[in-house]
């Protein structure tokens, strides 16, 4: 009994875009190819059991999370190309809660200091009783649909906890 | 939770959807370690045989293009596939990995494979170009001592854009000592009866 396989094969895959920061550094990324139509509905209705609080917003395989927020959801970028484009855009850590504004970013960063995940602020709401933020955020659920969700209702996958901070690139000249 | 169930459980769209929930490899990774049904798998090919089984599922959903327009349909799967082979019998992770890359359409599967390839060259140079390893390929009659999977890597091009060709080779003889040799059931795509030879055809892509 014998098995052959011959082949050649695609190096690298995935197509790639022209994509730069503000400083003309290229971005690395890769376009993801779509999913069916039907394999991005079954997903959503997945998540929608587990997340039921979650708007959905848009449903496409082609970017992830980075994309949407550093590439206006035309392709994938890897969490290693984060600090390079954060410091190249003139983004800035917001300490303070109170000062984060719509259109800021919140990083999921985990314990290993990796960023697992980027949403973009959409909303901050004073949560007087709680004497806290509510923050409605939209982000990318990996090769499933977008979402607009609360800061923490989302499926982060790695299993570790993670800090959420604020970014923002805000300039007020 | 069998062999069996859990391959069904990797392969399953609900699976795919939870491992898809990751926006990079690493969390792909850890998402994995983190799922029951690959927990299993990775437990199971501590026993080569079972190794063997989910090398043979790995290959045959690689011949499952779908629809050229979209992602390959079992892309999660073959990630996970290989994965857990490198857990256990690193010579069966390479032997996919690099068939995973001639497969188009794959995402997570192809990192990963890239991740194995390229790893293995800038460490043991000369032992990832030519191996000759123990077995695969399960099947009654065949004795597993006598199964060996010999596999050549062609490494020129790996890094430039013109294509390069591979060639994977398995192996086996029937056990000649077992009464139930000549009773074989086939169990490869494609095989044909009172034959020996199997035949994956992976068609040449242009870089």
């Amino acid at each position: 009994m014998a098995a052959m396989i011959v082949g050649g094969d695609v190096w690298p895959p995935g197509r790639r875009l022209a994509l730069a920061t503000r400083q003309g550094r290229d971005i690395d990324n890769t376009q993801r190819e779509e999913w069916p139509a039907f394999r991005l509905r079954a997903g959503a209705e997945l998540l929608g059991r587990d997340f039921p609080e979650a708007e959905l917003r848009s449903l496409s395989a082609s970017y992830n999370c980075f994309g949407l927020a550093f590439a206006t959801r035309r392709t994938c970028i890897e969490p290693e190309q984060l600090a390079m484009i954060l410091h190249d855009d003139g983004y800035r850590q917001v300490a303070d809660e109170r000062d984060v504004r719509a259109g800021d970013l919140a990083l999921y960063r985990r314990r290993d200091g990796q960023v697992e995940h980027v949403a973009i602020v959409l909303r901050v709401d004073p949560d007087v009783g709680a004497a806290r933020f509510r923050f409605v955020v939209l982000s990318k659920w990996g090769a499933n649909g977008e979402y607009v969700h609360e800061l923490r209702h989302l499926p982060l996958t790695s299993g570790l906890e993670v800090s959420v901070e604020f970014y923002s690139e805000r300039r007020m000249p | 939770v069998t062999l069996r169930e859990a391959l069904n459980n990797v392969e399953s769209g609900a699976f795919a959807v939870r491992m898809n929930a990751a926006s990079d490899l690493a969390t792909f990774q850890r998402r994995s370690a983190r799922e029951p049904a690959v927990l299993t798998l990775a437990s199971c090919v501590l026993d080569r045989r079972a190794a063997l089984t989910v090398l043979h599922a790995a290959l045959q959903l690689t011949g499952e293009r779908g629809d050229f327009r979209f992602e390959h349909p079992h892309d999660t799967a073959l990630a996970v596939y290989v994965l857990v082979l490198a857990g256990a019998h690193p010579e069966l992770a390479r032997v996919l990995a690099e068939h995973a890359l001639s497969v188009p359409r794959l995402w997570w599967a192809q990192r990963i494979a890239r991740t194995i390839l390229l790893g293995e060259m800038w460490g043991t140079d000369e032992k990832a170009k030519h191996f000759v390893l123990g077995l695969p390929i399960a099947g009654p009659g065949i004795d597993h001592s006598s199964i060996g999977v010999r596999a050549q890597r062609i490494v020129t091009g790996l890094f430039r854009p013109e294509p390069r060709t591979q060639s994977l080779e398995l192996t086996a003889e029937p056990d000649r000592r077992s009464s139930s040799a000549n009773r074989r059931e086939p169990h490869l795509p494609g095989e044909r009866h009172g034959s020996a030879c199997h035949h994956y055809e992976v068609p040449s892509v242009p870089p």
